[in-house]
C-alpha cells in the first residue's frame, strides 16, 4: 500500500511539473504583458522600462527557474492586474468553483444512479423504461455552452424562475450546476446502467434470485458490485468537470477560478494564469489521486495486492 | 418489440409531477423575484469587465473600474452627462496665471471618516499621482501638470509646466484618497473616499455592493443600494436585462438591438460614443506609402451599408475624421470619403495596381475586443475584394494584437482599432498621428507642426484653426480607412431615468427610479 502511494504520488509530481512547464511556454509565447500594461500612447521606452521592472526582459530560462523556485516555496507574484499575491486571488474565487462542481458533481451521480437502476434493472421495457436514457444521450449531443444558453432563455427569461447570472441567491446555483452536469451525466449514467446489467447476468445474482431475494436486494448487491467502473469514470469526468466550469462560469457569470483565468488570459496577466492554472492542475490530479485511492476503499483487492494488479 | 410503445399513465403521471413540482421548488427558495421593483431605491448594474483594483489612481478603465470608484471618490471637477466640467469637491475655479489654476474647496467637502478633504489633502494626492516611483496608470494623463500649492486651508492652486488647456478635463479622473488612511491601508483592495457612496461588499473580480452615504457632504443620491455585477458575456448582460435581473447596462452589441427593443420592459438609447472606429494603415511601408492606395481603399469601401446592415443604424459613418463631435477642438464641416468603387478602380491603377499586378493587402483585428470588430472587417474586406484588391484577414488575441501594434516592422497594411483620449481633447487624441508618436504609422511633417502649434498655443480661436488644418491634412492624406464612430447601445429597466453619457461612464448617483420618493 505505501510502495502504491509513493508511486502515485511521484507520477502526480511529474505530471504537475509537465503540466505547468507546457503552460508556461505557451503563455511566454504570446508576447510580453509590459504591452498590455502601459498605457495607450506610451513611447517603447516606458513599455521597455516597465518590461524590466517586472523582470519580462529575463531570459526566458531565468524567468522559467525562477517561477518554479518560487510556486515550490508556495509562493507567487502579484497578479499584473488585480495588484495583489496571484494566489490570494485565486483563493478568493475558490469557494464559488467548489460549490458549483460538487453540486454538479452530486447532481449528476445521483441522476446516473437513478437512471441506471431505472432503466438497467430490467431487460427490455421498450420507450417506458428506456426515456431516460434517451434524455441523456440528448445531453451528451448538445454542447454545454448551448445547454446553458437554452436553460437561460427558458428558465431565466421566459418563465423568470431562476436568476441567470452572478452569485446571488441560493437559487443561482441551479441553472449553472445542471448545465455542468449534463456533460458529467451520460458517461456516469451509461457506465453504470451496463455494468448494473452485467452483474445481473452474473451467476450470483441468478442464485439470490433463485434463493428467493426480493428484487431490489438482488439489484442492490449489483449494484454494489457495479461502483468501481463508476467511481473510475466519475473520477476521471470530475477532472473535466473542472475543465468544463471555465465555460459554465463564463455563460452564467459565475464568479470562479474559470472565469478568472479567462479574465486573467485576456488581460495578459501571467502570474494570475499561472497561479490559476497551477492551483486547477493540482486539483485535477488530487482528484485522480483520491479516485485511485477510493479502489482500495471499495474493492479489498487493490489493497491486498498492493496494486500490483495494474 | 414493434413501433414506439405509446406512453403510459404512469409515465405521464410521473412526467407532470416533476412539471408541478419545478415551479414550487423555485418558488420555495429564495431568489430574485424578476421585475419586482419593491424597493426602488436599489438598482443593478452589468459590467462587462471585473474591476481589477480600487485604486483610482491605478487604472484608465472607465466602463469599470473608474465607474465604480467615482462613485466611492470626489475629484476636483467632475464630467456631467452633457460633457461638460462642473464642480465637486472644489465650487470654484479660475486661471491666476497661464499656468496656474486656483481651486476653492467646498467648506464641508470630508471623507467617510470624517476627516477634512482640504488644500494639504490635494497636495498629497498630487504628489502621489506625479511621483514617478510609484508607477500609476493615471500619471501618463497629466503631461503638464508639475506641482499643487496650498494657498490656504481651503484653496490650492495646481501648476503646470506650459498653458495646458486640458488640465480641467484631466482632472476630472483624479479622484482624492486621505493621506493618512492611505498610509495604513492597501489602496488596491480597500477603499475610503469622500464621494456619494461607501463600498460595502467587494472581491476582486467579483461582485460589488454599494451604499449611498447618509453623511455625504454633497446633493444625496436618489439610488441608495447599487449592485455592480460582473457580467463579461454579451449574452449574459442581454438576458439578465430580458429577466430583469439587471436594471441598467452599458455597451450592447447592436446585433442584440432588435431582441433587447421588442422587450417593453426595456428603454433602449443609443449614441455615438467618444471612441473612432476606424482601419490603421501602415503608411511607412508596402503599397500603403502611396497616398493614391489609402484613397482608394477609402473609396472602395460603403461605409454606409456596413453602418446600416451590421451596425442597425446605430451610428453614421465619420466626416473623415479621426474623433467624433465629442472632443473640444473637433472640426465641423469635413465629408467623408463617398463611396465610389470606379474612383478606387482608377486610383489603383494609376498607382499601377491592376490585372498584371494585383494589390494584395493583409488586415488585421483583434478577436472579440471591439463591438462588431470581426463582422466590419469581412464586409470590408469583402468590398475591397470587388475593386479587385485581394485581402488576407488576420484575427489575433488582443494581447498578440497589441504586440504587434508596438513594433512598427510588424504592423501589417491594414489594423482595425477603435480609438478614444479619455480628456476629450483634440491634442490628445491626434497626439497618436504625430510623427514622433510610436502609433502613428504615418510621418507627416504638415499634420504634425498643426497639431504641435495647436498644443502650445493659448488662444482658443488659433487653435480651433490649427486643428482644424490638422484635420482636413488629415482628410486628405487618409492615413486610416475611415470608418465610423463606435456605437454605444444603453439599456435600461423601464422607469429607470439614467441619461446615456457617450464617454463610457456609468455613474449611480446620476439615475433614479420614476414615482421613487426618498
Amino acid at each position: 500500500m505505501i510502495r502504491f502511494l509513493v508511486r502515485r504520488l511521484a507520477l502526480t509530481v511529474l505530471a504537475v511539473w509537465g503540466a505547468l512547464s507546457a503552460v508556461f511556454c505557451l503563455l511566454h509565447s504570446s508576447g510580453d504583458p509590459a504591452v498590455m500594461m502601459a498605457p495607450v500612447g506610451s513611447p517603447p521606452e516606458k513599455v521597455a522600462q516597465l518590461s524590466h521592472a517586472l523582470g519580462y526582459d529575463r531570459p526566458l530560462a531565468e524567468q522559467y527557474a525562477s517561477f518554479f523556485g518560487d510556486a515550490l516555496r508556495g509562493h507567487f507574484p502579484d497578479s499584473l492586474t488585480f495588484q495583489q499575491p496571484a494566489m490570494d486571488v485565486v483563493l478568493q474565487r475558490l469557494g464559488a468553483t467548489v460549490l458549483l462542481a460538487s453540486v454538479a458533481l452530486a447532481g449528476a451521480a445521483a441522476a446516473a444512479l437513478l437512471i441506471g437502476v431505472w432503466t438497467g434493472s430490467r431487460e427490455g421495457g421498450g420507450a417506458r423504461r428506456e426515456w431516460p436514457m434517451w434524455l441523456v444521450f440528448l445531453t451528451q449531443s448538445v454542447p454545454g455552452f448551448y445547454i446553458g444558453v437554452l436553460l437561460v432563455w427558458v428558465f431565466g427569461v421566459e418563465l423568470a424562475w431562476l436568476p441567470t447570472s452572478g452569485a446571488t441567491t441560493a437559487t443561482s446555483v441551479l441553472l449553472p450546476a445542471v448545465t455542468l452536469a449534463c456533460g458529467v451525466l451520460p458517461p456516469l449514467a451509461r457506465v453504470f446502467r451496463d455494468n448494473l446489467r452485467g452483474e445481473l447476468a452474473r451467476p450470483y445474482s441468478r442464485t439470490g434470485t433463485a434463493l428467493g431475494m426480493s428484487r431490489a436486494r438482488v439489484v442492490r448487491h449489483a449494484a454494489y458490485g457495479s461502483m468501481l467502473p463508476t467511481v473510475t469514470v466519475l473520477g476521471l469526468e470530475a477532472g473535466a468537470l473542472l475543465g468544463g466550469t471555465v465555460i459554465v462560469e463564463s455563460v452564467f457569470s459565475w464568479p470562479g477560478v474559470g472565469q478568472l483565468a479567462i479574465t486573467a488570459l485576456q488581460n495578459q496577466d501571467y502570474p494570475l494564469v499561472l497561479a490559476d492554472l497551477t492551483f486547477l492542475i493540482i486539483a485535477f490530479v488530487v482528484v485522480n489521486l483520491v479516485v485511485d485511492l477510493l479502489y482500495g476503499v471499495l474493492d479489498p483487492r487493490v489493497r491486498h495486492q498492493g496494486g500490483q494488479s495494474r | 418489440m414493434t413501433g414506439t410503445p405509446p406512453l403510459t399513465r404512469r409515465g405521464l403521471l410521473g412526467l407532470g409531477a416533476g412539471l408541478a413540482l419545478s415551479p414550487a421548488l423555485a418558488g420555495c427558495l429564495p431568489g430574485d423575484t424578476p421585475r419586482d421593483r419593491a424597493d426602488a431605491s436599489r438598482v443593478v448594474i452589468g459590467l462587462s469587465a471585473a474591476v481589477t483594483t480600487l485604486d483610482p489612481m491605478n487604472t484608465t478603465s472607465v466602463g469599470t473600474d473608474l465607474s465604480v470608484l467615482s462613485s466611492v471618490h470626489s475629484s476636483l471637477v467632475t464630467r456631467g452627462p452633457d460633457l461638460t466640467i462642473g464642480p465637486d469637491a472644489a465650487t470654484s475655479w479660475r486661471r491666476v496665471a497661464p499656468t496656474r489654476w486656483r481651486f476653492h474647496l467646498h467648506p464641508r467637502a470630508a471623507f467617510a471618516d470624517g476627516t477634512p478633504l482640504d488644500a494639504d489633502v490635494v497636495v498629497w494626492n498630487v504628489r502621489r499621482l506625479l511621483d514617478a516611483a510609484n508607477a500609476l496608470r493615471m500619471t501618463s494623463n497629466f503631461p503638464g501638470l508639475t506641482r499643487a500649492e496650498k494657498v490656504d486651508r481651503r484653496t490650492v492652486d495646481l501648476v503646470t509646466s506650459r498653458p495646458d488647456a486640458d488640465l480641467l478635463g484631466a482632472l476630472s479622473f483624479l479622484y482624492l484618497l486621505e493621506p493618512r488612511w492611505a498610509a495604513r491601508h492597501k489602496p488596491a483592495t480597500e477603499a475610503m473616499g469622500s464621494g456619494p457612496y461607501a463600498i460595502t461588499d467587494y472581491s476582486p473580480g467579483g461582485t460589488i455592493e454599494l451604499r449611498a452615504r447618509d453623511d455625504y457632504w454633497g446633493p444625496a443620491p436618489a439610488i441608495r443600494r447599487v449592485t455592480f455585477r460582473v457580467t463579461p458575456s454579451e449574452a449574459a448582460r442581454v438576458s439578465g436585462l430580458l429577466s430583469g435581473e439587471l436594471d441598467a447596462v452599458a455597451g450592447l452589441d447592436p446585433q442584440d438591438l432588435n431582441r433587447l427593443r421588442a422587450d417593453r420592459g426595456l428603454r433602449i438609447q443609443r449614441l455615438d460614443t467618444t471612441r473612432m472606429a476606424f482601419i490603421k494603415l501602415n503608411t511607412l511601408k508596402g503599397p500603403m506609402r502611396d497616398v493614391r492606395v489609402r484613397r482608394a481603399v477609402n473609396y472602395a469601401v460603403d461605409k454606409r451599408a456596413i453602418t446600416s446592415s451590421l451596425l442597425k443604424n446605430t451610428v453614421a459613418p465619420s466626416p473623415g475624421q479621426l474623433m467624433t463631435a465629442s472632443y473640444s477642438g473637433y472640426t465641423e464641416g469635413l465629408t467623408g470619403y463617398p463611396h465610389d468603387p470606379d474612383r478606387a478602380r482608377a486610383l489603383l491603377r494609376e498607382a499601377g495596381y491592376g490585372r498584371g499586378r494585383p494589390l494584395r493587402l493583409e488586415l488585421t483585428v483583434p478577436s472579440g475586443q471591439y463591438v462588431a470588430g470581426e463582422l466590419v472587417v469581412q464586409a470590408v474586406a469583402q468590398q475591397l475584394r470587388e475593386t479587385g484588391v485581394s485581402v488576407k484577414i488576420n484575427s489575433v488575441p488582443f494581447a498578440v494584437y497589441m504586440q504587434k501594434y508596438l513594433q512598427q516592422k510588424a504592423m501589417p497594411d491594414m489594423q482595425y482599432i477603435t480609438q478614444a483620449w479619455p480628456t476629450l481633447a483634440a491634442g490628445g487624441l491626434y497626439g497618436l498621428f504625430v510623427s514622433s508618436s510610436p502609433y502613428a504609422y504615418w510621418d507627416d511633417e504638415e499634420f504634425t507642426d498643426a497639431v504641435t502649434r495647436a498644443r502650445g498655443t493659448d488662444d482658443r480661436t488659433e487653435r480651433d484653426a490649427l486643428y482644424a488644418r490638422a484635420a482636413r491634412r488629415a482628410r486628405d492624406q487618409a492615413p486610416v480607412l475611415f470608418l465610423f464612430p463606435q456605437p454605444g447601445l444603453y439599456a435600461t429597466a423601464e422607469g429607470l431615468t439614467w441619461r446615456a453619457r457617450p464617454d463610457d461612464w456609468v455613474r449611480p448617483a446620476e439615475m433614479s427610479w420614476k414615482g421613487a420618493t426618498r
